[in-house]
């Protein structure tokens, strides 16, 4: 009986391009994003490996060894723009016109450089970027022409030894490897490099975000229309219980959610597919990258896999939960909506707390509640399943997630007649009255 | 008698919506509620339907507590202002009731039948109940009162803003269902020339009070009234709802 009213649900909300709608724009707009983001980066990293060096040198020094650093600049390929004709006291005058040269980099050789050099102490240089707005790549231009700076002077630093600059660039073979103790793995790189793992993490919780909301809105959405439309009343008549009504109502929901679910990881895929092409350009530093290690089996147990798929249902199933029961104390669409988003953000936050709160920061009492609750366990999952290890109890904990949201609607049938909805829902729009006025003097103030 | 009610009190709040209501209904009988709008006859029919309980006072229908999971399944209920599945065609709408009382049996199969002839939308019942005008959503929210055969059926304004000729034609379906199934309606409106044509015996109700209960051509022949409105006014002094 209860899957005819399903098969209802899910034919109602499918039929609506409402509902598929946010999940396939959304879609579309994560490789959009991606491409946003990617096509300033890709140009700003291409300018500064392959694109035409350029600096503009006011040498205040004029000495053998500052003469020796521009030719050292032009023989590797730097176009020099001797600006020193400019100065007038004030390096800002020169920059100026440094950028009308098109020139996005100013060496100053300060005063008394050769003669630091001579002394083999540390020479003074100057050296200024022409930015024309700040971005996360503005800068970028100026790494390889401190690179060549830096080499000279190297290189005068140690003639007459047996040095070469490759052993004084780099005096030590170090080889830096991490040791993660609850996995009992060795990484081949140092613990700053394996950033690329939590940021791995952080993905899951993203999904779930996305997803949650689109779920929690839409089954909101949904039960508020059988009170706006004036359906419930029906619904509630007919041979079925309370219960199996409002679990109709999340099975259809979660069937769909799992359709626009589809769309949103398609989605994200896209979106990190595009920015890990952007990643993989050269770029001028290697340092700081984000470095994942080569096999991935190592860090996460496959058997792993499955359990975090259960609790990603889990999670759907709590927070459709959730929408269900904000629109049934919804006289309309339009009040599910005003509650929808804040206490939606209410339930994603705890996820976050979560991710950037070390293991440490919670005895097990607390950890265990985490693994039950619906809103932390995936995040929590995910976090540990990467970055240490689950539990033997998860199974247990996925149980008792079930039981939890299974409770939730069990209760929430108790309680779900004409009367106590029609009081609550009183009560709700006053509420949401009262919340928008206050909104409305708060603009107004 | 298929439905007993007996000093009906409902309160929301401080607000008194039934006070002391009774009358009683017996089986086969078009029954009609009739008052003005807020004289509490949506709410009499929440409680007979096992929608709201009532603050005091005794309710039988069939000889049971409204709202038992038994009666669900023989007594249907249509709210005045009920609407439909926007993205369910008519046809999706009448077989998910029939499935819903009778599972997936022959039953069922008979009950959509009947569902679809009750609705007569012809070829229009496979669009979405979204393209339907009101007179159709009308017709299909009836069908699908009457077409699980029910032992009574409860009927909140059945015609409401419906035009003449679509309310001529709802008064048809429901006559015409009683009287070849026997099964006992009871009709809410504050039409009460449509419920002088439809209904064996009425009650009238006003701010949450029966004025008057019986049979309305013996009532009307008692108070020497020409039709149902004007006893009406005589009962209630001219009085209007609140």
């Amino acid at each position: 009986m209860i899957r005819a009213l399903v098969a209802k649900e899910a034919k109602d909300l499918l039929r609506d391009p409402r509902i598929l709608l946010p999940f396939i724009l959304s879609a579309v707009a994560m490789p959009v994003i991606a491409i946003v983001i990617f096509l300033p980066m890709q140009s700003a990293v291409q300018q500064a490996v392959t694109g035409p060096k350029a600096v503009a040198v006011l040498d205040l020094d004029k000495t053998a060894y500052s003469q020796g650093l521009l030719s050292y600049l032009q023989s590797s390929g730097v176009q020099v723009v001797d600006v020193s004709g400019d100065y007038r006291g004030s390096i800002q005058d020169v920059v100026g016109n440094a950028s009308r040269h098109n020139v996005k980099v100013l060496l100053v050789i300060e005063k008394g450089f050769g003669g630091s050099i001579t002394e083999k102490r540390r020479a003074k240089v100057q050296l200024v970027s022409v930015i024309e707005e700040v971005t996360i790549f503005s800068g970028m231009q100026v790494a390889p022409i401190q690179e060549l700076v830096n080499n000279y002077a190297l290189q005068l630093l140690i003639k007459g030894s047996n040095l070469t600059l490759d052993i004084v660039q780099k005096p030590l073979n170090i080889t830096s490897t991490t040791y993660l103790a609850s996995k009992k793995t060795m990484f081949p790189c140092g613990p700053d490099l394996l950033m690329g793992l939590s940021m791995s993490a952080l993905l899951v919780p993203i999904i779930i975000m996305g997803v949650a909301m689109t779920v929690m809105q839409m089954s909101a959405t949904s039960m508020a229309v059988e009170n706006e439309e004036r359906t419930l009343e029906t619904l509630l008549t007919l041979p079925v219980t309370n219960t199996q009504i409002l679990l109709s109502k999340l099975l259809g929901m979660f069937i769909v959610s799992l359709v626009g679910t589809v769309f949103e990881v398609a989605g994200l895929a896209l979106y990190f597919a595009t920015l890990s092409y952007a990643l993989s350009l050269p770029a001028p530093s290697t340092q700081g990258a984000l470095t994942m290690p080569k096999n991935l089996a190592e860090v996460i147990p496959t058997s792993s896999i499955p359990l975090l798929g259960v609790s990603l249902v889990l999670s759907l199933f709590f927070y459709a939960s959730i929408g269900i029961i904000i629109g049934a104390l919804s006289r309309d669409v339009r009040i599910a909506n005003t509650f929808i988003s804040p206490i939606g953000i209410i339930f994603i936050m705890p996820a976050y707390v979560v991710v950037f709160a070390p293991s440490s920061f919670y005895g097990p009492v607390i950890r265990a509640l985490l693994y039950i609750l619906p809103i932390t366990q995936s995040t929590i999952m995910a976090r540990d399943m990467i970055a240490s290890q689950l539990p033997v109890e998860t199974p247990t904990y996925l149980l008792a997630s079930l039981l939890f949201s299974l409770a939730l609607i069990y209760s929430a049938g108790k309680f779900f007649s004409l009367e106590t909805l029609s009081s609550l829902q009183f009560r709700f729009a006053i509420f949401a009255l009262k919340l928008k006025k206050k909104k409305y003097f708060t603009i107004l103030l | 008698m298929q439905v007993v009610v007996e000093n009906l009190v409902k309160r929301f709040g401080d607000f008194l919506a039934l006070r002391n209501v009774s009358f009683e209904v017996e089986e086969g009988e078009v029954f009609g509620l009739i008052g003005p709008n807020g004289a509490g006859k949506t709410t009499t029919f929440r409680i007979l339907a096992g929608l709201i309980p009532p603050t005091a006072g005794r309710v039988e229908v069939l000889g049971e507590k409204p709202g038992s999971s038994k009666l669900k399944r023989v007594v249907t209920y249509l709210p005045e202002d009920a609407g439909t599945y926007r993205n369910l065609t008519g046809y999706e709408f009448l077989k998910l009731i029939s499935e819903l009382y009778f599972g997936k049996t022959r039953e069922a199969d008979e009950a959509l039948e009947l569902g679809l002839k009750l609705a007569s939308l012809g070829e229009r019942i496979h669009e979405k109940m979204k393209n339907y005008s009101k007179g159709m959503k009308r017709r299909i929210q009836v069908a699908r009162a009457l077409m699980v055969k029910p032992k009574l059926a409860i009927l909140d304004e059945p015609t409401a803003g419906l035009d003449v000729i679509h309310s001529r034609e709802i008064r048809g379906i429901i006559v015409n269902f009683s009287r070849d199934l026997g099964t006992t309606v009871l009709i809410s409106s504050h039409n009460m020339l449509e419920v002088e044509n439809l209904c064996g015996k009425v009650a009238m109700i006003d701010r949450g009070t029966i004025v008057l209960e019986g049979y309305v051509k013996e009532l009307l022949a008692e108070r020497g009234a020409k039709n149902l409105e004007e006893l009406f006014f005589m009962a209630t002094g001219g009085g209007e709802a609140s």
